[in-house]
């Protein structure tokens, strides 16, 4: 996930928590193997490099990832999509990516990707599309994380992919929940009590240069303004899509797109701009 | 010399803040150097030293000399040197100093009209032995530049008189007072690297080693080039490595079992007989290795020391210390300590990170922050400290003892392909 991981786990002896901090690293470990775009022995690297020449072999996993990718594309009117990897490619490089990168064009991911389920191909139906779970896999991860600490029983943990993307268990050895803030000072009164829940934070801007890395489909630009969002829900996955989807959308359809996830709470701040 | 130096207090002064309790307990040869007696300044407290050897080396020391003799109470009385412009050169240099001093071609007159309290022997290393044997037998305390002898025989022959006399024999391993390394060996030793597997080393560099000789006679080359033939030298094993070696040890608190390496000249083919390359494999009782090599056809990875436990590396030489697992996110590092002081209080970590970024490089820490320290000048101040009491720690004549045992065995080593044990005669 090109972040750093910290687990903290307590209520269980240190074995016992080894034990689980090493099944969590080993999965998400065989994970990044499988949606990494960047690594060349990754499965969607070779997906991305192939599906667009022919039909190409497809692993379950990953086809439950896209068939999960396509299902967010809808839920969220197409603010967040899986399919425009070479965009934000580009974006690394250029917070004004040539014109001449506009991503897949369409309404339905079944316009652009293929999917034989039952002999495990695919195919990409256009030109410039390229899969990128950038925007799911923490989420993805932190998922198969609470699984495991639900596996080995484990009551209180905390788990954070770099501080946007945290997953928390029962409570703070010291107090009811986890008390959750933000690094911004600015937000400084925000406290969100976390037990069972996941938090997810996306930003416009990312990183120390403050590139700008999410883009909006339907003006075929990356978003600029300053906001941050933040989702708390029981689901990780859901919570990344979201807080995507907020800053891609138009604040006028925040409302809308929030009521089609179960969520607890989710809130659009501005963003503080370090330069 | 650019830096500022600092001197003993300075360095006391850092050892304080690094933790003295243990790395004085680990290294007795600066809890006697700790000594903070205040220096006399009459006559009687003062440490007259000769300088025998005055090369680039020795006029080195001398420089180092000149900035701790006033705030120690040293005197330079007397210069040796069998090559005469080496020694109109360091004559020159003391007058500038406004120093007197008394030059010899001869360190027996030296040693004999003189009577100096100790002499800086800074010679060709296979002069180290007679010289140093001489003047420790006149009661002379002796610093003798690293490596000890060119032979192992002579070797055992300088510690044995040192033992015969009781006086002090100090070997110019200045790593033992370095800041840096002290600390360092302190965490080593505390166990904070966990257990040791392997001790790397390197020692690059590109040039040829030469010095300008006066003239093209055969003579004067080996005289002036000396570094570069078997009669005198081993090459890089006795220049480089015996550094080198001195700290694995120190690092393992051991001496290996054997040693086998390799060696060749494979790109000065210039007449010379020591290598310009070579690769060791030293082994220690508990199965750690100690893998080394040196050259003087590339420079790109220069010098270092790399110790690696199974929970963290230390590299000496750049002041590094890498723990196997990175410090967490500062949020994460709050809500910890918030958790083992007992407190509930919010974590401020919530922070964007959507797409992949760039792994942040784990780059270390310094081991200690402020690097000001000549260390080459803390050992001399060291041994001007020990001779005003007569006696230097025993362990730190065994280090360099050791060194120079294990640097001429690897020569064996890489002379017969063979691997080397230490001979029961030289065990101390």
């Amino acid at each position: 996930m090109n972040t750093s991981l910290d687990i903290i786990i307590h209520g269980v002896s240190h074995e016992c928590a080894e034990a689980s901090a090493s099944a969590i690293v080993s999965e998400i470990k065989k994970l990044q193997m499988v949606i990494d775009r960047y690594n060349s022995e990754a499965e969607t690297y070779r997906i991305n490099r192939d599906a667009q020449h022919g039909t190409t072999a497809v692993s379950p996993l990953l086809t439950k990832y896209i068939l999960q990718g396509m299902d967010y594309f809808r839920q969220t009117e197409g603010y967040f999509n899986i399919f425009g990897g070479e965009i934000y490619a580009s974006l690394k490089h250029n917070n004004n990516p040539s014109p001449k990168i506009v991503g897949p064009r369409f309404r339905h991911p079944e316009e652009i990707i293929e999917i034989n389920h039952n002999e495990g191909r695919l195919r990409f139906l256009q030109k410039g599309v390229s899969l990128d779970f950038g925007g799911i896999g923490k989420g993805i991860a932190l998922d198969m994380a609470a699984e495991i600490l639900n596996q080995m029983e484990i009551p209180h943990a905390f788990i954070s992919f770099g501080g946007s993307s945290i997953l928390t268990r029962g409570r703070h050895p010291h107090g009811p929940y986890w008390p959750f803030s933000f690094q911004d000072n600015t937000l400084d009164a925000e406290v969100w009590k976390l037990n069972n829940d996941a938090i997810s934070v996306s930003a416009a801007h990312s990183g120390r240069a403050q590139k700008l890395h999410i883009w909006n489909y339907q003006q075929s630009q990356p978003i600029r303004q300053n906001i941050m969002a933040c989702v708390q829900a029981e689901c990780a996955a859901d919570a990344e899509v979201l807080s995507t989807s907020l800053i891609a959308a138009p604040l006028d359809r925040h409302q809308h797109l929030t009521q089609q996830f179960h969520i607890k709470q989710w809130k659009v701040f501005k963003q503080k701009i370090n330069r | 010399m650019s830096k500022q130096y600092q001197s003993r207090r300075e360095f006391l002064k850092k050892l304080a803040i690094t933790g003295s309790v243990a790395t004085l307990a680990a290294s007795p040869w600066i809890k006697a150097f700790s000594d903070n007696t205040p220096i006399g300044k009459n006559p009687s407290d003062k440490v007259r030293l000769a300088v025998i050897g005055t090369g680039s080396r020795g006029k080195q020391l001398m420089r180092y000399l000149f900035r701790i003799a006033n705030a120690n109470n040293i005197e330079i009385c007397a210069l040796c040197d069998v090559y005469q412009p080496h020694l109109d050169k360091a004559i020159n240099m003391c007058q500038k100093e406004n120093i007197k001093v008394k030059s010899y071609n001869n360190y027996q007159d030296l040693i004999t009209k003189e009577k100096p309290d100790g002499v800086i022997i800074a010679t060709p290393l296979h002069q180290h032995a007679h010289i140093t044997i001489d003047c420790l037998k006149h009661g002379i305390h002796v610093f003798c530049e690293k490596a000890m002898a060119r032979t192992l025989d002579d070797t055992k022959a300088m510690y044995d008189a040192h033992k015969e006399t009781g006086k002090i024999l100090q070997i110019g391993h200045q790593r033992l007072f370095n800041p840096v390394y002290l600390e360092g060996m302190k965490r080593i030793h505390n166990g904070e690297l966990g257990t040791i597997g392997q001790i790397r080393a390197y020692w690059h560099r590109n040039n040829n080693w030469r010095r300008k000789v006066p003239d093209n006679t055969v003579e004067m080359e080996r005289f002036i080039n000396w570094r570069l033939y078997k009669e005198y030298s081993a090459g890089l094993l006795t220049e480089l490595l015996s550094h080198q070696i001195q700290v694995a040890n120190w690092a393992l608190q051991k001496t290996p079992v054997s040693v086998m390496g390799t060696g060749s000249i494979v790109f000065w083919k210039d007449g010379r007989e020591v290598e310009d390359n070579v690769a060791l494999i030293y082994t220690y009782d508990n199965g750690v290795q100690f893998i080394y090599d040196s050259m003087i056809s590339n420079k790109k990875y220069g010098l270092e020391e790399q110790v690696m436990g199974h929970k963290g590396t230390i590299e000496f030489e750049v002041n590094r210390y890498y723990t196997e697992t990175p410090p967490p996110a500062p949020g994460i590092l709050q809500l910890l300590n918030d958790i083992e002081s007992g407190f509930f209080e919010k974590v401020n970590i919530g922070g964007a990170s959507w797409i992949p970024e760039t792994a942040v490089k784990y780059q270390g820490e310094p081991i200690i922050e402020d690097t000001d320290f000549y260390d080459s000048a803390l050992q001399l101040e060291g041994f001007a400290q020990y001779i005003r009491k007569g006696k230097a720690p025993e362990k730190m004549i065994i280090e360099g003892y050791n060194a120079s045992i294990w640097t001429l065995l690897a020569e064996i080593a890489i002379d017969t392909g063979k691997k080397v044990a230490l001979p029961e005669k030289y065990r101390i």
